[in-house]
């Protein structure tokens, strides 16, 4: 999954902004792969999660409670997730007012790992958190106070 | 990117209604106040559920916007925190009138430019504000105040009146 990509806006609120994932070649960002798959829109629990989801951005924040840890011990790999559909959306959680959203999918297994989809989808999140936390040391990317990037959005997988 | 692909699909997301729209607008403002609480305190999840005496599963489904406790578990919570979680619109109401507020149409507060000390909260909580908006000649002016007492009050969506 070493592959480039680029942050790019998804939707923002009052109360902060959310960022997707654009592969390199692709046609439909992660976070819109998410929102367009077919499951996921059937799921009795989307509608809800498009609730929490502007709620999050127009009046609460994206406060660390609503979001699951999923990645290793120490990266900022998160799930937002829905538990009465089982629904998972992986993301790079950087502050209340900043995440950035991949793809992800209805959890029907009991470990991430016996699902491919959802296996891709946490691992595309942790290559981004990689990439992001080496520019980070680097000096190449930051995020002001209203969650907008101000670094690099760009990222060359040769680079990282 | 396909960019008219995208907007549809954000559209479309965009549109959804959720029938829990008011459950989960609850579920999430105690969430936000119970988490505040805990960072003030000090307090883990685990610490709280043993003080309430309710279990940990229990509470960390409440903290994550997704609980429906009773009110009983509620009061525990309450009881444990020695904090507010419910708080009654005459609450706001008494502090309102407290701070001058209470007895000013909106247009009045709009003019007065109360922005500067006006927290979000207590926007939030003036339904009349909130009723009138739409149809108000000053919605720019308003719109500034909810914009700046964003700014001033970031991290407390609930006011703290102590």
């Amino acid at each position: 999954m070493n592959r480039s990509f680029e942050l790019v806006e998804f939707i923002s609120g009052r109360k902060a902004t959310f960022y997707t994932v654009l592969f390199d070649g692709e046609e439909l960002t992660e976070g819109d792969k998410f929102l367009n798959n077919e499951q996921v829109k059937q799921n009795r629990a989307f509608k809800d999660l498009k609730h929490y989801f502007f709620n999050m951005l127009e009046k609460f924040g994206a406060q660390q409670q609503f979001f699951k840890h999923e990645g290793r011990q120490h990266d900022m790999v998160r799930a937002y997730y829905v538990r009465r559909g089982n629904l998972r959306w992986y993301c790079v959680y950087w502050s209340r007012e900043m995440v950035i959203f991949g793809n992800g999918g209805v959890k029907k297994v009991a470990k991430t790992q016996d699902d491919e989809h959802l296996k891709e989808s946490e691992y595309a999140m942790r290559w981004v958190n990689q990439c992001i936390e080496k520019a980070l040391e680097e000096g190449r990317f930051s995020v002001d106070y209203d969650g907008k990037i101000t670094g690099i959005t760009t990222f060359n997988a040769e680079e990282f | 990117m396909n960019k008219q692909k995208t907007k549809q699909i954000r559209e479309e997301f965009k549109q959804l209604e959720s029938p829990n729209a008011r459950l989960i607008d609850k579920q999430m403002e105690i969430s936000s106040q119970i988490s505040r609480y805990l960072r003030q305190q000090g307090l883990t999840q685990k610490e709280l559920a043993q003080k309430a005496g309710i279990g940990e599963s229990q509470l960390s489904e409440i903290v994550r916007g997704e609980g429906n406790p009773t009110l009983k578990t509620l009061v525990k919570l309450e009881e444990a925190l020695d904090e507010d979680i419910i708080i009654a619109p005459s609450f706001h109401e008494k502090q309102m009138t407290r701070k001058g507020f209470a007895n000013l149409s909106v247009r009045e507060k709009a003019e007065l430019n109360i922005g500067k000390i006006v927290s979000r909260a207590e926007i939030k909580h003036d339904r009349s504000w909130e009723i009138s908006r739409s149809a108000n000649p000053a919605k720019n002016e308003i719109s500034e105040v909810e914009v700046y007492a964003d700014q001033v009050d970031q991290e407390n969506l609930v006011p703290s009146y102590s």
